[in-house]
């Protein structure tokens, strides 16, 4: 293929990454090809030696998001993406990556919203303890005395332990992100030796 | 000769080529890929991303007969760099060595 066309095609295959990012990496290419046409070598040619673009692309944008995802400062953000480079590496790395990821993060999410009924019923339920017998619109029968009191320390207790659960699920929460990282990168790496292999 | 093995080794090839002199970017994807016969494609990645790591810096050079060159110097992070998997290497071909030495010891039995 002609140089412009190699070049197009590199561009497309570098997908998302910033417009600075991608002159940088082509600029490498404009001058291979001005090095390679000094020396008398065909634009033809000169494409053919380096490859095929999409699979050079692919190389740097998993280089780029491999790069990323390791950081702490956007682990959600740096994550998804990491996701996505790895499906879109492989229909087996969809299967592989997106699929238990979004089993585990939904019942992430489950456990989060366990964690917060059981504080805020918690809560609920002290306010209504308290409160209730003071108020019209409060149905329930509370009942008096020290059965009021047990369910007060009840409420109490349900509400701290939700909120000791939220601060777990922060823990698990960072734990989740760390580790899909980790295998995510485990199989880009997998799939880009592979693919580089079948550029060979 | 295996894909993979050639991966392995091409940052070594790289750091020990930059650690004798600077070399331009179509220089040394020329000079790695006919040696171990690797596509042009895969050296430029690599470089981008040992650069990133920061075991050489670049410097551009306008250069007599044609366009300014990118040119690649290795720092001294690269020669430690250099050195580590160099070292590996080296232990990686004396274990073969042992390997393939009992082989044929065998085989004389």
């Amino acid at each position: 293929m002609t140089k412009n066309e190699f070049l197009k095609k590199l561009t497309r295959a570098l997908g998302g990454m910033s417009e600075q990012e991608k002159e940088e990496i082509l600029a490498d290419y404009r001058e291979h090809f001005s090095v390679g046409e000094e020396r008398g070598n065909t634009e033809q040619e000169i494409s053919e030696s380096l490859g095929n673009p999409m699979s050079i692309g692919k190389a740097y944008r998993v280089d780029f998001y491999l790069a990323g995802a390791g950081k702490r400062e956007k682990p959600v953000r740096n994550i998804v993406k990491a996701v996505f480079t790895a499906v879109s590496l492989s229909l087996v790395n969809a299967i592989i990556i997106l699929a238990p990821f979004i089993g585990l993060l939904a019942v992430v999410i489950s456990l989060w919203a366990a964690a917060a009924a059981m504080a805020l019923g918690g809560l609920a339920g002290i306010i209504g303890a308290a409160a209730g017998p003071y108020l019209q619109f409060f149905s329930l029968s509370i009942p008096g005395g020290t059965e009021r009191v047990f369910l007060i320390l009840g409420s109490v207790g349900i509400s701290s332990l939700g909120c000791l659960m939220g601060v777990g699920m922060a823990f698990v929460t960072r734990m989740f992100f760390r580790v899909t990282g980790k295998y995510v990168k485990l199989n880009i790496e997998i799939v880009r030796r592979k693919k580089e292999g079948d550029n060979r | 000769m295996n894909i993979q093995f050639k991966k392995g080794v091409l940052e070594l090839c790289v750091l020990y080529l930059l650690n004798s002199r600077d070399y331009y970017g179509y220089e040394i994807v020329q000079t790695i890929s006919e040696a171990i016969r690797i596509t042009a494609g895969t050296v430029y990645p690599l470089l981008r991303r040992l650069q990133k790591e920061g075991y050489f810096e670049t410097y551009i050079k306008e250069s007599g007969e044609g366009p300014a060159r990118k040119y690649y110097r290795i720092t001294d992070a690269g020669v430690e760099r250099k050195n580590e998997l160099l070292t590996d290497w080296h232990d990686f071909v004396k274990g073969i060595s042992l390997i393939l030495n009992e082989e044929l010891n065998y085989d004389e039995k």
